[in-house]
């Protein structure tokens, strides 16, 4: 009596250090990190790189639409401006633009002075007497133009035209095109838009939030009205406003059903205290496999942490077995001995099974493993080591509604039939339609709501802003390199839009031209002398002054002197912003992306490429890696749960040492995967990865029923006991998920859709299996 | 010294008071004329315009056709001394020459929307969007007048010192421009044949 109560001290006083540490990891170390890209898989190819990086950071990601509509035109172009202001000022956007390509007055004025080195098409011959006639005669019939007034200033400083040709080289390929319906500027004037591209990624929902506010705001600071009205759309919206959906949803679904679990908890045990002690093991492991998580990654994604506390979910069972198998008037330490072995073998299994996800290409999937492994084991070391010594009272009584759980089990057992059903009808399905069973395309993984992510591709489709469907990718060691290869690549995209395969393209070198170029055109203008001599024999017969072209003359001796601009020249301007994006800098390379817009003909132009044999030029079929991407990921997932059954099998095999229980094990999990799996596709969802995960959990259950059921029971008490234990544990399991299969997010329903099937059938299957077991026992 | 300088003071009060004055007269006035606009559904005229421009040493002429309809359409067509058409479709600046079309979003130049307005707002008899692009000023008795627009944004001043309008009844017979730099145009119009034109339009 004295060792027993000296060991209980002992474990109360580790349990204290280890929640004190747990509490001070928490404490310190929590933090909850909200960016999808976790998980998202890793890359094996430049390609794939490319594509995520364009799905979590890309420009579509982060643009964000924003409607005007006024009463008046007037205060329809003082509202769009204003309000343009104060997203610039708030230095959350990377631009702000109604449809066209604003620069800030220093990038023009650089633009200006450095026009003879970034003229795209400039060179030696732009500076030839035929040339600069061409020019003259051109301006002269610019003069006549009735917008002259416009006109008038370059033709004297810029005859040449380089300023025109910058600046229409550097319209985004996109930003002419109007949006549906004149929704840019409606026909009775009473609407506008604006499309900001915010600074934080699109992935990253705790920013977007932040600039939600700051839009709300803004708009609010314009002195809007009851004749202003502003409507905020785009992808990021959609992901803020799902995000919050989810949030709300996730909240009441899971108040909702742990109200239900606690109600259906009392009424089986009749006793608050016991149920508050059920809920310990999962609470404490929650907390401990949180505190674990954070230690090994110094943060937790928010993902991990929900799905893993419902991966957890399975630890409710522990203590309910436990609190099950004590008989009135006996301590809860003394069916430790009862359940103990069982559910050790349950839990390891579990666990070893997990350890497959450990090695996934997903960060996040490795910290939903380690989460879930420090959190099962958590929850077994809880039940065993700190309920079972706490409780020093005896039970009371038995727990209510064991007849009713014996007549349910054996009725549901004779409906074993059903999963095999399942199973078979979606094997059919798939037969006919196998693309159907697993969603190929990367959003697929993303939890926004289908009828959001339709939204938002009609949206970005109407403004050009798709998914561009191919790109180049051009590497180099240096910047410039890069920039130069780029430049060598601009004969072949011109002749693709001039055969009209190609609608635009973007690329670094178009905002800014490598330092060779430059170097090539300034020591290609002529100087001041030849340059006088020139215009002047060019002039001849029309009727310009002598000193009409004086300030041109005095830019084009002034460029001589300039040194080259690079890609730090901009920096902190729109402009560099947007060489930041088309310039990604890897460890021994600087690689650029080439958008194509409007790629009709990819296989003439990939040949086109081949031909050419440029070095360092990759073309990349950005719907092609997608696929790829997504199967291999799916694949990766599917070979590591094969892997994870057959090494739980093997476990099994050598803890049970009984081959005909193996199989009344094994068969009852396997069918409940299947089932799990096969349910959704009968419904028709595609197979996700919240679908996939869900399985992990699926297993876990599956393992806990068939063991427990398949176990040899020393009396009938005990069968009985074991029984209504597994019908507690698989009723409120079923419950859960099933409430939360209702919900309209995909994410939520996918889980409850998986976890109840699964759940539903593992339990009615081990019945079956195990039906003359626990029969023939419970005579005995 | 000091009297000279009270003196230039008052003189400048009263100046302003005068202005004021023939402000708040003008502006009815412009808005009168501007009605009678409103209710031309469709004109067409021919012009003359000269253009005295500083880096020329000669001053250029040109002759064609204007015509408006009714609300958003402007067009000239330029027959002297070459063919070109300007167009402005709502929102665009259409450019035909020597056959080829090249459009201009009339935003991507908030300057060239305002001059733009400064006809086409007049011609349609929005006095409102007239005169949040343009100081409008208006003189005159009788069938006689001038409307006088000088503009509010201070770029497109920079470029355009003032547009003055000026003709008879509901008739515009004439429209200067002057140019911040010293630049001026002058543009002359006359009645054509309504009959040739209905007949030359109609199938």
């Amino acid at each position: 009596m004295a060792t027993a109560r000296k060991r209980r001290g002992w474990l109360i006083a580790a349990w204290g250090a280890v929640f004190v540490a747990v509490a001070v990891q928490l404490l310190t170390g929590l933090r909850v990190e909200t960016d999808l890209g976790a998980f998202m898989p890793r890359a094996r190819t430049d390609a794939q790189a490319v594509l995520l990086n364009e799905l979590e950071a890309g420009p579509a990601s982060r643009v964000w639409l924003l409607v005007i509509s006024a009463d008046t035109p007037e205060l329809l172009g003082t509202t769009s401006q204003r309000l343009a202001a104060e997203l610039e000022a708030s230095g959350l956007f990377r631009s702000v633009y109604s449809g066209r390509t604003v620069l800030d007055d220093e990038t023009q004025q650089t633009l200006y002075r450095y026009r003879y080195l970034l003229d795209p098409d400039g060179g030696a011959a732009r500076f030839s007497v035929p040339a600069l006639r061409g020019a003259l005669d051109a301006g002269l019939d610019n003069l006549r133009s009735p917008v002259s007034p416009f006109e008038r200033q370059l033709l004297t400083t810029d005859p040449t035209g380089a300023l025109r040709r910058i600046i229409e080289s550097l319209q985004p390929p996109n930003a002419n095109r109007r949006g549906p319906d004149g929704v840019r500027d409606s026909v009775d004037g009473s609407q506008t838009f604006l499309v900001a591209e915010s600074v934080a990624d699109g992935t990253d929902l705790a920013a977007q939030e932040r600039v939600a506010a700051v839009i709300e705001a803004a708009f609010a600071a314009t002195g809007a009205g009851t004749d202003t009205a502003l409507v905020v759309t785009g992808p990021p919206a959609f992901a803020v406003a799902a995000k919050a959906g989810i949030e709300r949803e996730a909240l009441a679904l899971s108040v909702g059903s742990a109200i239900v679990l606690v109600l259906f908890l009392l009424l089986v045990f009749g006793s608050v205290s016991r149920v508050l002690l059920i809920s310990v093991p999962l609470g404490g492991a929650v907390l401990i496999a949180t505190a674990v998580t954070t230690l090994i990654w110094g943060s937790i994604h928010g993902i991990s942490l929900a799905f893993g506390a419902t991966l957890l979910g399975v630890a409710l069972d522990y203590p309910v077995h436990l609190i099950g198998h004590a008989r009135p008037g006996e301590l809860l330490a003394q069916s430790v001995p009862r359940v103990w072995p069982t559910l050790r073998l349950g839990v390891l299994t579990t666990v070893l099974g997990f350890t497959a996800m450990l090695t996934a290409d997903f960060p996040g999937i490795q910290q939903l493993a380690v989460f879930s492994i420090s959190g099962l084991l958590s929850a077994a070391l809880l039940t065993r080591y700190l309920l079972a010594p706490l409780v020093a009272g005896p039970a009371r009584r038995e727990p209510r509604l064991r007849g009713v759980a014996d007549v349910l089990g054996r009725s549901l057992a004779m409906v074993w039939w059903l999963p095999p059903g399942i199973i078979v009808a979606a094997v059919a399905l798939a037969w006919r339609d196998p693309t159907a069973v697993f969603a190929s395309r990367v959003d697929a993984l993303s939890p926004v709501p289908a009828s959001l992510v339709t939204q938002d591709r009609s949206t970005r489709a109407a403004m050009d802003l798709g998914d561009p469907g191919y790109a180049l990718l051009v590497s180099g060691t240096t910047v410039d390199e890069m920039l130069q290869r780029q430049e060598a690549l601009r004969p072949i995209l011109q002749q693709a839009i001039d055969d009209e395969s190609l609608r635009g393209y973007d690329m670094a070198a178009l905002v800014l031209p490598s330092a060779a170029l430059q170097r090539t055109r300034r020591d290609e203008l002529p100087d001041r002398e030849t340059l006088r001599v020139r215009i002047d024999q060019a002039r001849e017969g029309l009727p310009y002054r002598p000193d009409a072209f004086r300030a041109f003359e005095d830019d084009v001796a002034a460029s001589r002197q300039l040194r080259v601009l690079d890609d730090s020249s901009f920096a902190g301007t729109l402009l560099g912003t947007r060489l930041d994006s088309l310039i990604r800098r890897e460890a021994d390379a600087v690689v650029g992306m080439v958008s194509l817009t409007g790629l009709t003909r990819h296989e003439a132009f990939e040949q086109v490429l081949k031909d050419m044999n440029r070095e360092g030029v990759l073309f990349i079929d950005i719907q092609a890696s997608t696929s790829d991407l997504v199967n291999a990921y799916r694949d990766d997932i599917l070979v590591r749960s094969a892997l994870a059954l057959l090494f739980i099998a093997a476990i099994l095999a050598i803890a049970l040492r009984d081959r005909s229980r193996l199989l009344r094990v094994l068969l009852p999990v396997l069918g409940g995967i299947l089932t799990a799996a096969a349910f959704p596709v009968l419904l028709g969802q595609s197979l996700n990865l919240f679908h996939l995960v869900s399985s992990l959990l699926v297993v876990g259950l599956g393992l806990d029923y068939a063991l427990f059921f398949s176990r040899r029971a020393t009396n009938a008490l005990e069968s009985l006991a074991t029984r209504h234990s597994l019908f507690i544990c698989a009723l409120s399991t079923v419950t859960v998920f099933a409430v939360l299969s209702l919900s309209r997010i995909p994410v939520l329903s996918s889980i409850g859709v998986t976890v109840a099937t699964g759940a539903l059938s593992a339990f009615l299957l081990s019945a079956f299996m195990n039906r003359s077991n626990t029969y023939a026992d419970a005579k005995a | 010294m000091i009297s000279g300088t009270r003196i230039r003071t008052t003189s400048a009060l009263l100046a302003a008071f005068a202005a004021s004055a023939a402000n708040a007269q003008g502006a009815d006035g412009a808005r009168a004329l501007m009605q009678s606009f409103a209710a031309i559904d469709t004109s067409r005229v021919a012009y003359h315009e000269t253009k005295s421009i500083g880096i020329l040493d000669s001053v250029l002429e040109q002759s064609g056709f204007l015509t408006y309809v009714a609300p958003a359409t402007v067009v000239r067509e330029i027959r002297v001394p070459v063919v070109e058409t300007y167009a402005i479709v709502d929102d665009t600046l259409i450019v035909t020459k020597a056959g080829e079309e090249e459009r201009t979003d009339l935003d991507s130049v908030p300057q060239l929307r305002a001059f733009i307005e400064s006809f086409r707002a007049t011609l349609s008899g929005n006095a409102e969007r007239l005169e949040a692009y343009y100081h409008v000023s208006f003189s005159g008795d009788g069938p006689g007048w001038t409307l006088g627009l000088r503009p509010r944004s201070r770029r497109l001043a920079g470029i355009v010192e003032s547009i003055e309008f000026s003709g008879e009844a509901t008739r515009v017979d004439q429209i200067r421009i002057t140019e911040a730099n010293g630049d001026w145009s002058l543009m002359t119009l006359t009645p054509v044949d309504d009959n040739l034109y209905r007949n030359g339009d109609s199938p």
